[in-house]
């Protein structure tokens, strides 16, 4: 790795974000590397669909990095991308009209008390079930779960994403949780 | 358990099971844990939940910059493209205004003007540049350059 490759891999993203914009393709490589996966699993929380949601989070870095230049600063780059990554599956969910859904009949029986040598196979359809019962859950709920648990969100930033107030974002959120506890006994 | 510390605590458990907490908080929550069963319970469901949370699919980042590297040289060389265009038509009409103000005699290299000199034949006037002078010349020169002449309008002499 060349000394340029190496500051790269270590600086900050507000750093590859200026020198992105200073014409540095490698910066942008960090970028699509570090933030790829949330970009993703964002167009999928919304999306129920993993071939759209690869192209939500392609085209998001793209017109993300088309339109850097606007980018001030005043959220972090990560919550950025991802706010355009949202945007981008919305206008997929216009265009296509709904989304997808996932048949909940799947889903196997629930174990509470998960022991011997399967208990990791047992944690891991538990953990498939409520993944899966989510989808139960009014968009607002669900997508707030998903956004704290799954990318360590704040309630500020889950309330940008699902348009809401940061105090409505942590009132969905904790609804969506006891809710899901129900769905899961 | 007091509830302003269930409040907190729950704020902390997605951070607490993502392994995101710094270790002061940690230990906090740590300690609560083993004296409540309901958040005991909550943490057990964000567990299950970050650990189902989709894997990207392989190569995906590659598929991405691959596909912003293109764009981003299409960009440009659309950029160089207008560029050039821009440039060639500046060319253009600089080079048409510059003939029509008799700005576009070149200098001539050494050997260039030796050649022109060779065939410039000199007039009093100059009001035909290259035109023969035929006054100064006796009849056998004279018959001599139509012959010449004629072979040329006919397509030269063998």
């Amino acid at each position: 790795m060349s000394d340029h490759d190496w500051s790269a891999a270590v600086s900050s993203d507000e750093e590859l974000v200026e020198r992105g914009r200073a014409g540095d393709d490698l910066a942008f490589d960090i970028l699509v590397r570090r933030h790829h996966a949330a970009v993703y699993r964002v167009a999928l929380s919304m999306l129920n669909d993993e071939g759209a949601a690869q192209d939500v989070a392609q085209d998001a870095f793209i017109k993300g990095f088309r339109a850097i230049a606007g980018f001030r600063g005043e959220a972090s780059f990560r919550t950025w991308i991802l706010t355009i990554a949202a945007n981008e599956a919305r206008g997929v969910i216009r265009r296509i009209g709904r989304r997808k859904e996932t048949p909940i009949d799947t889903a196997g029986p629930m174990h509470s008390e998960a022991k011997g040598p399967d208990e990791t196979a047992v944690i891991a359809s538990e953990a498939a079930r409520a993944r899966m019962m989510m989808e139960q859950l009014p968009e607002k709920q669900r997508l707030a779960i998903a956004f704290r648990i799954d990318e360590g969100m704040s309630f500020r930033e889950v309330g940008e994403m699902i348009g809401s107030s940061e105090s409505a974002a942590r009132v969905n959120y904790f609804h969506g949780i006891r809710r899901l506890r129900d769905l899961m006994e | 358990m007091s509830g302003t510390k269930c409040e907190w605590i729950r704020e902390l458990i997605p951070d607490y099971a993502a392994g995101r907490l710094a270790d002061g908080e940690k230990e906090s929550a740590d300690l609560h844990f083993k004296d409540c069963r309901e958040c005991c319970d909550e943490l057990d469901l964000v567990r299950l939940v970050f650990s189902s949370r989709a894997a990207h699919p392989e190569g995906l980042a590659d598929k991405i910059n691959t596909a912003v590297h293109g764009r981003r040289v299409a960009g440009r060389r659309q950029w160089w493209g207008l560029a050039a265009a821009a440039v060639a038509v500046l060319a253009i009409g600089l080079n048409m205004t510059l003939d029509r103000t008799g700005f576009t005699d070149l200098p001539l290299t050494e050997s260039e003007f030796e050649i022109e000199s060779e065939n410039l034949w000199l007039t009093d006037d100059g009001l035909i540049a290259g035109a023969p002078m035929l006054e100064g010349l006796s009849d056998e020169a004279l018959t001599q350059f139509l012959e010449e002449l004629t072979a040329g309008t006919s397509g030269g002499a063998a």
